[in-house]
């Protein structure tokens, strides 16, 4: 316990700079705005956000990047209760009682009740992540080159996997993006590979540029064709029935601590995200209620579990991502990448040679889930919905502008925009075909690492194949990546053999 | 065109981005190559499932529309790239100024005052945050190079 309270502490003084303290502040606040604007995520913001942190220091940018998770978490729990419409894929199932309670004239209730376990669940989770990883980290240290390269296929598989719908398109995207992490000159040998003898792809893809393309830019595409010009009108953004005391700590601690176990748990699997672990929690919440039928119809206790337990997810999705290289969702995946680009690879190392860093980035999760509890009030809610009246095809421009700022700083390149154009049309194709993009962006961040091990590997046991498959642990993670590749074949074989043979094929 | 022509079409890309990636390999160096291939080889094996899949296995009956206006997106592509390609021609602040309002009233936004104060707006907002606040290096003003 000694092991983890010293870096914290020492850690602590870092993260406490005048300008870490404003740096979590501002993305704070900014993230609620973007969690609050539909069609807008945490993960636009953040890939938005990293290239902009290049020159800070790492602490800085990832007290932004921390900010802007938890923030935006929360931020899409505002249009969830005022309109229906989540905010954030996580907020779905906020808007199963937020909104009938916003219908009864208690708007402002739901959204305290929002905040403050939004608030519950990120810290709890900050918590998780402060003592899970450090031990976690050390039992990296029995990993060679051949149970790296296993970690890394089995952060592929359970991505690809348990990640979007299909489980085949999941594999097509993650080795789509593992094809694009091999552009450019191959380290070891020095041969230029996939180059098309042009000098700017010689240094491979920067994933920055990959990012913004694949993430924000569909994005803008799909707002401009929707052709919004209309913000929503003021009248519907109206509070009401706020009063809610500290009575609710009384009220809502079995909630919470149900939902901040389920997010928890939900976060460290990887490939299920903060809308799985609202969904469970919800449904655990419903299930332990004694008026079950509540549910659906403006239970406070609804809003409290969806919102604690996909607060919950955010933290915890980075315990593998910080000691194994596996990010637990696409967000983690994202704030690995800005782990990459400051130059910090996850891992033992990582706790051993950067603890003020990665100790300081714990704290800063946690703090940030504090600044949601602090800013999140009724009057910045007020202030933040305000930003859904903003007519989408005004903002749709904006990100625009936002994402050239953010490619162009990359390298200072205008190759990198048209990069990120490619990859934008990319990116829309795979949305409206159904392809998740997170293994995408998996297979861009790991494929290295599996690679290098790869290779690693088999140099050291002299180009024999049987060396991958040989050791213990090895053996271990293998199991796992079989388990994972069946968990769909049985669950398709178990769904056919439930469904009615007369049922009809639904849509 | 129905679900199922489109998931073969994505197929077929998908299994020649394979082919491709693989022959592609030949002239690197045999170290080189071994990674590249693996994956090529798994993404042709899963390209060809899915194209199975979609031929021979119903997966959707009905039809899906692909774009849901294709024209404002061809519209909304093209701004894009010219944005891009002013932005190097006359820098960023006044690209941003000319395509974030032309965007915004090409789309059908008829309300100036919202147009011009949003991009005024944003026009400061980028301005004090990433170059006075961050230094971010942007494309320069055609007014302001030597």
């Amino acid at each position: 316990m000694e092991d983890i309270v010293t870096p914290l502490w020492h850690a602590l003084f870092a993260v406490l700079s005048w300008q870490g303290v404003f740096a979590m502040a501002f993305a704070t606040l900014c993230g609620v705005v973007i969690g609050a604007l539909p069609g807008l995520s945490a993960t636009i913001g953040i890939a938005v956000l990293i290239p902009l942190t290049f020159g800070m220091d790492p602490l800085i940018a990832l007290g932004m990047m921390a900010g802007i998770y938890n923030g935006s978490m929360y931020g899409g729990a505002i249009p969830a209760v005022l309109l229906r419409i989540p905010g954030t894929p996580s907020a779905i199932v906020t808007t199963f009682d937020g909104f009938p309670m916003s219908q009864q004239g208690k708007s402002g209730a739901a959204l305290r009740i929002a905040c403050m376990s939004s608030a519950i669940g990120g810290m709890v989770s900050a918590i998780a992540l402060m003592t899970l990883a450090p031990p976690l980290s050390l039992v990296t240290l029995a990993f060679g080159p051949p149970e790296y390269f296993w970690v890394a296929v089995f952060g592929l598989a359970s991505v690809s996997v348990l990640l979007g719908r299909d489980p085949l398109k999941g594999a097509l995207s993650a080795t789509f993006g593992l094809l694009v992490g091999t552009i450019g000159t191959d380290v070891v040998t020095g041969h230029e590979r996939y180059t098309f003898n042009i000098l700017e792809l010689t240094s491979g893809l920067h994933i920055v540029v990959v990012l913004v393309g694949l993430y924000a830019m569909p994005r803008v595409l799909i707002m401009a064709e929707d052709r919004v010009r209309e913000g929503v009108a003021a009248a519907a953004l109206k509070f009401s029935g706020a009063k809610l005391g500290y009575s609710a700590v009384g009220r809502f601690w079995k909630t919470w601590t149900r939902s901040s176990i389920v997010g928890i748990i939900v976060g460290i699997l990887p490939g299920a995200g903060g809308n799985i672990a609202a969904f469970i929690a919800y449904n655990e919440a419903k299930r332990a209620s004694k008026d079950p039928d509540s549910y659906g119809k403006g239970n406070p206790d609804g809003v409290a579990a969806a919102e604690c337990a996909n607060n919950a997810d955010n933290a915890a999705a980075m315990i593998p991502a910080l000691t194994l290289g596996v990010p637990g969702n696409s967000i983690a995946a994202l704030i690995l990448g800005g782990l990459l680009v400051h130059g910090l690879q996850p891992g033992p190392a990582l706790f051993r040679e950067n603890a003020d860093i990665v100790y300081g980035f714990m704290i800063q999760m946690f703090l940030t889930s504090v600044m949601v509890f602090l800013f999140g009030g009724l009057v910045a809610s007020r202030i933040f919905a305000q930003a859904l009246r903003l007519p989408q095809v005004m903002l749709a421009p904006m990100i625009v502008g936002l994402m050239i700022v953010g490619v162009y700083s990359v390298n200072n390149s205008m190759f990198d925009l048209y990069v990120m154009m490619i990859f934008g049309v990319v990116g829309y194709v795979m949305e409206k075909m159904d392809f998740p993009l997170a293994p995408a962006v998996l297979g861009l961040i790991l494929g290295n690492m599996a690679e290098i091990n790869l290779r690693l590997a088999l140099l050291i046991s002299r180009g024999d194949v049987g060396e991958l498959f040989t050791r213990p642990v090895s053996q271990i993670i293998i199991a796992l990546v079989v388990l994972v590749l069946i968990y769909p074949i049985y669950t398709s074989w178990r769904g056919r053999r439930n469904a009615p043979t007369s049922a009809p094929i639904e849509d | 065109m129905s679900l199922n022509v489109k998931e073969s079409v994505t197929a077929l890309a998908l299994l020649a981005l394979a082919v491709g990636a693989w022959f592609g390999a030949v002239t690197f160096a045999a170290e080189a190559r071994v990674f590249p291939r693996l994956v090529a080889g798994v993404m042709a094996a899963l390209a060809l499932i899915m194209l199975g899949r979609s031929v021979f296995m119903a997966t959707d009956a009905g039809e899906r529309r692909f774009f849901k206006h294709f024209p404002t997106f061809l519209l909304c592509l093209g701004l894009i790239l010219g944005y891009v390609y002013t932005t190097s021609l006359l820098g960023y602040f006044t690209a941003s100024a000319i395509f974030v309002p032309a965007f915004a009233l090409l789309l059908g936004l008829k309300r100036p005052v919202v147009i011009a104060a949003s991009t005024l707006g944003f026009l400061v907002v980028t301005h004090l945050v990433f170059v006075e606040a961050f230094d971010r290096p942007l494309p320069v003003e055609f007014f302001l190079r030597q």
